[in-house]
C-alpha cells in the first residue's frame, strides 16, 4: 500500500473517529457546555492574572507584559492542540481495564493512533482560533516585530513540542498497559505542563533543569516563545529537534515493548 | 493447508500476589510475590476452511486465551500458531482484514450513538468499498431483523439486539475467519436462536470458519459436528460431537410413562439406576450395552407402561462427567 494510500486512509479513520466523538459530545449536551464553560473560565481567569500582576509590575523575570502573556498563550497552544489530537489517552485506561483495547489489537489500524485519537475534542479545536489570532496580536505587541525566521522557528518549535507531548502520551498509555492502575502518569504530565504558564527564568536553575532534560516541558512550551524573542541560541533550537526526535523514537520502542507484554483484561 | 494450524501452543500470565488489608498493600510496595499461571499448555490442534468447530471447558480453562492467541492480541509464551498463513501476533494488515473477533461479553459499538455509526468507522478501518458495505448490511440486517435499530443509540437497545449489531460489526468486511467467544451469553432463547440460526447459515453459504465457545450446550449441539474440549490450559477432547457422547456416556436415559401412578421406585430399580420416579413417569439411567434388554424387560414385566423413550445422555451431563475426570 503506497504511503499517500496509507494516510489518506488515517484521514478518513480520523475524519470518522472525529465524527463519532462529536456525536457522543452532541448527546451529552450539559455536560458539554459546562466542560467548555469551565475551559472558557479557566483561560479568562489566568489571563485576567497575569494582566493584573503587571499593574504592579514592569516585567516579570526580565520579560515584559506581552512578552509574558506570549509564554501563556503558546502553553494554551500546545496544551489545546494535545487535548484536542490526543485526548484519547483520558479514555485509554478504561478500555484496557475493560478489555476494549482488544478489540483495537484486533482490527488493521494503528492500535496507537485509534487509541490517542478515538476522542478528538471539538471544544478544544473550537478554542485554538481565538487562541491563534491572540497569537498574533500579542506578537505585533512586542518590543521587537518578529520577522519570518522568527515565526518559522516559532511554527518549526511549536512542532518539535506537539512531537515531545505526543512521547509523553506514548509513554502513559504504555504504562498503563503494563500497570494498569497507573493512569495518574497522564495528570502528573498535566500538572508538570503548568510550568510552561510562565517564563522559565521565573523558577530555580535546578527546577529548569528538571523540566528541560527529564520532563521537557520547558522544550515543548518556553522554546517556540524564546526563539520568537531572540533569547535562544541556535544551538538550543538544534538541541530541542533532536532531543524530540529521540525522546517520540524512546517513547515507541517502550510502546513497542509494552504490547508484546500486553495480557489483556479476563472475560 | 488447514485454516488454523496451532502447534504446542503455551501461554502463561505473570501475576502479583496481593495480600489483603492496608498491611499487606504497604508490604506489597517492597516486596512482591510474583506468580506464573500456566493459562494454556502445550495445545495443538488444526481447522479446515468452512469448518464450524465448538470450543468448550469451564471458566478459566484457556478458551479465549486460545482465541486471543489466534487474533494476534496476546503473544504466544511458545509454539506455533498459523491462521491463512499469517501468524496472528505479528498482526499484519493482510491478516487482521480476513478474521473477525466477537466477544459477547464486551462490545466495540459506540454506546451514545447508533450502531450504524460503529458500522461506518468499520469500514474504513476494514477499507470496505461503498458498494460492498451497502450491500453486506442490507444482507445482515435483513438476516437479523434489525433494519429498524440501526438508527437508534446502541444504549437503547435490548441485549439480542446489541449482540446482532456487534456481529454485523464483525462481519462487515466478510471476513474468511470468526472467532466467537460466548455470543449468546446474557440472551433469551428467542434471542439465542436467532444468533444460532444466522451463524450457521453465514457458516454454510460463506464457508466462513468459525471457532465458537459458549457456555450453552443448545449452541454447541446445534452449530458443531466437532467440539475441543480444554480444561486446566489442556485438551482433552478433540473430536466429533456425537463420538464425545458415545465415548464418554457410559449410559442412556430411559424415559417411561405410566398409565396409572401405581409403580413405586422400589418395582423400577432391578433394571437400573432411578433418576426420577413421578406418579406417571420415571427415568432411568442405564448402561449403554444393557438399554435394550432393559427396556425389553420393563415392556414384558407386569408394569402399566404406556410409552417408553431412550434418549442420550445431555451434553450438558457428559460434559460434567468429563470435567469431572480432568
Amino acid at each position: 500500500m503506497s504511503i499517500m494510500n496509507v494516510i489518506r486512509k488515517y484521514i478518513r479513520i480520523w475524519k470518522q473517529l472525529s465524527s463519532l466523538a462529536i456525536g457522543s459530545y452532541w448527546s451529552n449536551r450539559i455536560d458539554s457546555a459546562a466542560y467548555l464553560a469551565g475551559k472558557v473560565f479557566r483561560f479568562g481567569f489566568f489571563l485576567l492574572m497575569i494582566i493584573s500582576l503587571f499593574s504592579f509590575t514592569d516585567e516579570l523575570a526580565g520579560y515584559s507584559k506581552y512578552e509574558v502573556v506570549l509564554f501563556f498563550l503558546t502553553f494554551n497552544l500546545i496544551d489545546v492542540l494535545s487535548q484536542a489530537l490526543f485526548r484519547g489517552i483520558y479514555a485509554f485506561r478504561g478500555d484496557i481495564q475493560r478489555g476494549n483495547f482488544d478489540f483495537v489489537l484486533s482490527k488493521p489500524v494503528n492500535p496507537l493512533f485509534y487509541s490517542l485519537s478515538r476522542l478528538t475534542d471539538i471544544l478544544d479545536i473550537l478554542f485554538l482560533a481565538p487562541i491563534i489570532l491572540l497569537i498574533i496580536y500579542v506578537m505585533g505587541k512586542l518590543p521587537s516585530l518578529p520577522g519570518p525566521t522568527q515565526v518559522l522557528l516559532y511554527v518549526a518549535l511549536v512542532l518539535a513540542g506537539m512531537v515531545i507531548i505526543l512521547g509523553i502520551h506514548i509513554l502513559s498509555a504504555s504504562i498503563t498497559i503494563w500497570k494498569i492502575e497507573s493512569e495518574n502518569f497522564i495528570w502528573l504530565y498535566r500538572e508538570a505542563m503548568t510550568i510552561g504558564r510562565f517564563p522559565p527564568e521565573v523558577y530555580s536553575p535546578t527546577i529548569r533543569a528538571l523540566f528541560t532534560f527529564i520532563v521537557p516541558v520547558i522544550i515543548a512550551v518556553a522554546f517556540p516563545v524564546k526563539a520568537v524573542l531572540h533569547t535562544l541560541d541556535w544551538r538550543w533550537i538544534l538541541f530541542a529537534m533532536v532531543y524530540a526526535a529521540g525522546f517520540l523514537g524512546f517513547s515507541l520502542l517502550v510502546w513497542k515493548a509494552s504490547l508484546k507484554a500486553y495480557s489483556s483484561a479476563s472475560s | 493447508m488447514p485454516d488454523i494450524d496451532v502447534r504446542h501452543l503455551s501461554r502463561n500470565y505473570e501475576y502479583y500476589r496481593k495480600r489483603p488489608g492496608l498491611w499487606g498493600s504497604l508490604q506489597g510496595l517492597l516486596h512482591r510475590e510474583k506468580l506464573v499461571a500456566e493459562a494454556v499448555t502445550d495445545i495443538s490442534f488444526s481447522i479446515e476452511k468452512g469448518e464450524l468447530v465448538g470450543f468448550l471447558g469451564p471458566n478459566g480453562a484457556g478458551k479465549t486465551t486460545t482465541l486471543k492467541v489466534l487474533s494476534g492480541i496476546l503473544y504466544p509464551t511458545s509454539g506455533d500458531v498459523r491462521v491463512l498463513g499469517h501468524v496472528p501476533f505479528k498482526r499484519q494488515r493482510e491478516y487482521q482484514k480476513q478474521f473477525a473477533l466477537v466477544m459477547g461479553q464486551k462490545n466495540q459499538l459506540w454506546w451514545d450513538l447508533p450502531a450504524r455509526e460503529s458500522f461506518l468507522l468499520n469500514k474504513e478501518i476494514y477499507e470496505v468499498s461503498d458498494q460492498d458495505f451497502g450491500r453486506s448490511l442490507d444482507e445482515f440486517s435483513e438476516l437479523l431483523g434489525i433494519g429498524e435499530v440501526l438508527d437508534i443509540p446502541v444504549r437503547k437497545l435490548s441485549l439480542g439486539q446489541r449482540m446482532k449489531c456487534e456481529l454485523v460489526t464483525a462481519l462487515i468486511h466478510r471476513p474468511k475467519v470468526l472467532f466467537l467467544d460466548e455470543p449468546t451469553i446474557g440472551l433469551d432463547v428467542v434471542a439465542q436462536k436467532s444468533i444460532r440460526d444466522f451463524i450457521r447459515q453465514y457458516n454454510e453459504e460463506k464457508k466462513t470458519t468459525v471457532i465458537l465457545t459458549s457456555h450453552y450446550m443448545e449452541d454447541i449441539s446445534r452449530l458443531c459436528r466437532r467440539v475441543i474440549i480444554i480444561d486446566l490450559g489442556k485438551i482433552i477432547y478433540d473430536g466429533p460431537l456425537d463420538d464425545l457422547i458415545r465415548q464418554y456416556a457410559r449410559h442412556k436415559l430411559l424415559t417411561i410413562f405410566f398409565s396409572n401412578g401405581s409403580v413405586r421406585q422400589e418395582d423400577l430399580g432391578r433394571y437400573g439406576e432411578v433418576v426420577s420416579c413421578e406418579a406417571d413417569r420415571s427415568v432411568l439411567r442405564i448402561p449403554r450395552d444393557r438399554v435394550k434388554a432393559a427396556a425389553s424387560a420393563i415392556l414384558s414385566s407386569p408394569l402399566p407402561v404406556d410409552d417408553i423413550l431412550i434418549n442420550e445422555m445431555e451434553i450438558d451431563d457428559v460434559i460434567r462427567i468429563i470435567f469431572h475426570k480432568g
